[in-house]
């Protein structure tokens, strides 16, 4: 390409940090990360991993207290959101970045119908009348496949079934015409029938609308399946980013390799190999690697020294000692 | 397989209807079919997998055994014995053969008793001799270090406190384990370290396991053979190798083809289930699925499918099921 296009979002070494009675917990830890126009970033890992908080920093949702604090730099189409006034800020969160977060239930108002909650969108961000935002909401409604619009759009949360409901909190974050949306953990309370519809209605609505979407999972199933790149989290940190193909055919970083070698396959009854220990605590964290103790490749390095996030090929970068330190033979 | 098809657990035509309203406030009564004329067979040493979405009557099924819930109608045999017939006194002297393993360990432990108290509290119930020898034995089969038996279940994390659970329930040295759910609240990199665990612990202790999940992954690794249930039914139910290489009901198909697999280089064909599941308080006639069902025909909506057995040990709930077989 002739010239360089700025990516819809840019984080650059985004901490979050919180004071508490034991001490200070960076919960996000120096991540950098870009999404495109059109892309699927999906963002793994475990419980505590930062996953969640790194989105919520990004919205500005946390940082306003004394006891938190968000540094780095969340460019959006090159403008720092963590330097805006929470005014503008309200004027960028549902407009032109949506949430949708993983429980339909406590997203969605039940003292609201579900028409006038969508209807809201519209008629805060562009000044729409009541019936014209009324019509609006109608065709979203439609939009992501919910039958009987009309009469749907009258009805109030508690009538919609689980499916039903995400599809309306879908409807919702799409009223504004998000550029970016974040989805944290979307099908995770829904069943699997309901949840593959989920994930194609997503897909078909990015195809739709060129929408960046940030995808928070823990299921590395979700993400082999509507994916194109995907960062892996560990204890607040990005331990490893590739595409989707390249992360799944050929993973460098010992806890994503087992990750993926602790899952059950379909058909493969011999014994699964978990990996060993239990999750840091956040409390206290070594000095060195994060991971170190539940490592089988562990090295003296590794429990001094963390390792950083480096490029290994152009587009797969792993923080890990060994990786760092063999990559140089190993790509010949 | 590891059964020598010797039975261990028989459930007939079991029944329970929940009845919601009627009181003063709501007059209008409804009824709930959570799960509606079960029968299978539970053989010894075995683990049957029972997997479903969520409001398919999983989880009320594997209560109903273990009378944690008293059901509406039916049977449930256990060594022969009907243990929906057992008087209270019975019930209590028999409940040490059978136990369950709850899905959430950060609910299912008194947060104000230590590990010890927690573990030994059915021996002390059961004035169970040498308590001491048999709580170290305990802690040692699923992995819990001995010097962390005076501390409080907050001070572990989920895959801990589960090993804590597994260990209370094994206390008594049952034969038959409901487990709802054991790995649903865990970590991906812990919920393989606790399949494991279970899987040693059914060798070493001669258990039999009636592992409830909706994991399909999950529960066709750890079962032997799977019951798939759809709105209080059981629609098929074969050995796990056999479901999942030939499942025969349209639902299992679906419910198959619609797991995510972590690997992107796969892509399948999926079977599209249009619509929600419809409420058990007003479920469709005839066959339960058809209201969602790609082949459906006029049968389907006047008469309910028997579980029929259509080729050996490979139950089947549907009309069409000849269809699919060819």
């Amino acid at each position: 390409m002739p010239e360089v296009k700025k990516p819809l979002l840019e984080v650059k070494s985004l901490t979050t940090s919180f004071r508490t009675d034991r001490g200070l917990v960076r919960a996000v830890d120096n991540v950098s990360f870009t999404i495109d126009h059109g892309q699927i970033l999906g963002i793994v890992g475990e419980s505590g991993s930062g996953k969640s908080m790194t989105s919520q920093s990004i919205l500005r949702l946390i940082g306003s207290r004394k006891s938190e604090q968000v540094n780095g730099e969340v460019l959006f189409e090159g403008q720092d959101l963590l330097k805006l006034q929470e005014r503008q800020m309200q004027k960028i969160r549902g407009k032109e970045i949506s949430l949708i977060a993983q429980d339909p239930m406590t997203s969605l108002n039940p003292v609201y119908t579900v028409g006038n909650q969508i209807a809201e969108v519209p008629m805060i961000h562009e000044g729409f009348s009541k019936k014209n935002a009324w019509s609006k909401a109608i065709e979203m409604i439609k939009r992501v496949g919910i039958p009987s619009a009309e009469v749907r759009a009258a009805q109030y949360p508690h009538e919609f079934s689980g499916g039903m409901r995400q599809r309306g909190v879908i409807a919702m974050a799409l009223a504004g015409n998000p550029k970016l949306l974040i989805a944290d953990e979307p099908t995770t309370a829904l069943d699997v029938t309901i949840q593959s519809q989920i994930l194609e209605l997503i897909l078909d609505l990015r195809n739709e609308t060129g929408a960046g979407i940030m995808l928070i999972t823990h299921d590395l199933g979700v993400v082999a399946e509507i994916c194109d790149q995907v960062a892996v989290m560990y204890a607040g940190k990005i331990v490893e980013k590739a595409s989707v193909a390249e992360l799944f055919s050929n993973p460098k970083h010992p806890y994503t390799q087992g990750l993926l070698a602790s899952l059950p396959k379909l058909g493969d009854k011999t014994r699964l190999t978990p990996i060993p220990g239990q999750p840091p605590n956040l409390h206290h964290l070594s000095s060195g690697c994060a991971f170190a103790d539940r490592c089988p490749f562990v090295m003296d390095k590794c429990r001094s020294v963390q390792p950083a996030l480096k490029k290994e090929q152009t587009e797969h970068q792993v923080a890990c000692h060994l990786v760092n330190e063999e990559g140089g033979d190993e790509n010949q | 397989m590891k059964t020598n098809n010797q039975e261990l657990v028989r459930v007939e035509s079991l029944t329970k209807h929940f009845t919601l309203g009627g009181s003063f406030l709501n007059k209008k009564q409804e009824i709930i079919r959570a799960v509606e004329n079960l029968s299978f067979t539970v053989y010894k040493g075995e683990t049957l997998g029972i997997v479903g979405e969520s409001g398919c009557g999983k989880s009320t099924t594997g209560r109903l055994l273990l009378r944690l819930m008293e059901a509406t109608s039916g049977s449930v045999y256990f060594e022969g014995e009907n243990v929906l017939e057992y008087s209270k006194e019975q019930l209590r002297a028999k409940r040490k053969d059978f136990q369950m393993i709850f899905q959430d360990p950060y609910a299912s432990l008194n947060p104000r008793m230590t590990v010890e108290e927690l573990i030994s509290e059915p021996l002390r119930t059961y004035k169970v001799q040498n308590r001491k020898e048999r709580l170290l034995k305990l802690v040692d089969a699923v992995g819990i270090p001995k010097d962390y038996l005076t501390r409080y279940p907050h001070e572990f994390s989920g895959g801990q406190r589960q090993r804590i659970g597994i260990a209370r329930s094994l206390a008594l040295n049952p034969k038959f384990i409901v487990a709802d759910e054991p790995v649903a609240a865990l970590d991906v990199s812990i919920q393989a370290q606790i399949i494991n665990l279970m899987k040693d612990l059914q060798d070493e202790f001669d258990l039999t396991y009636l592992f409830i999940a909706h994991d399909l992954s999950v529960i066709e690794y750890i079962s032997d053979r799977i019951a798939v249930m759809y709105l209080g039914g059981i629609v098929e139910l074969t050995s796990s190798e056999r479901l999942y290489e030939k499942p025969l009901h349209p639902y299992t198909q679906a419910l198959i083809s619609a797991i995510p697999i972590p690997d992107p280089t796969i892509s399948r064909d999926r079977i599209k289930l249009f619509g929600d599941i419809p409420s058990p308080m007003n479920p469709p006639a005839g066959c339960k699925f058809h209201t969602r069902c790609p082949l459906a025909q006029d049968i389907c909506k006047q008469a309910i499918p028997e579980l029929r057995e259509v080729e050996p040990e490979h139950f089947v709930a549907c009309h069409l099921v000849e269809e699919s077989l060819l």
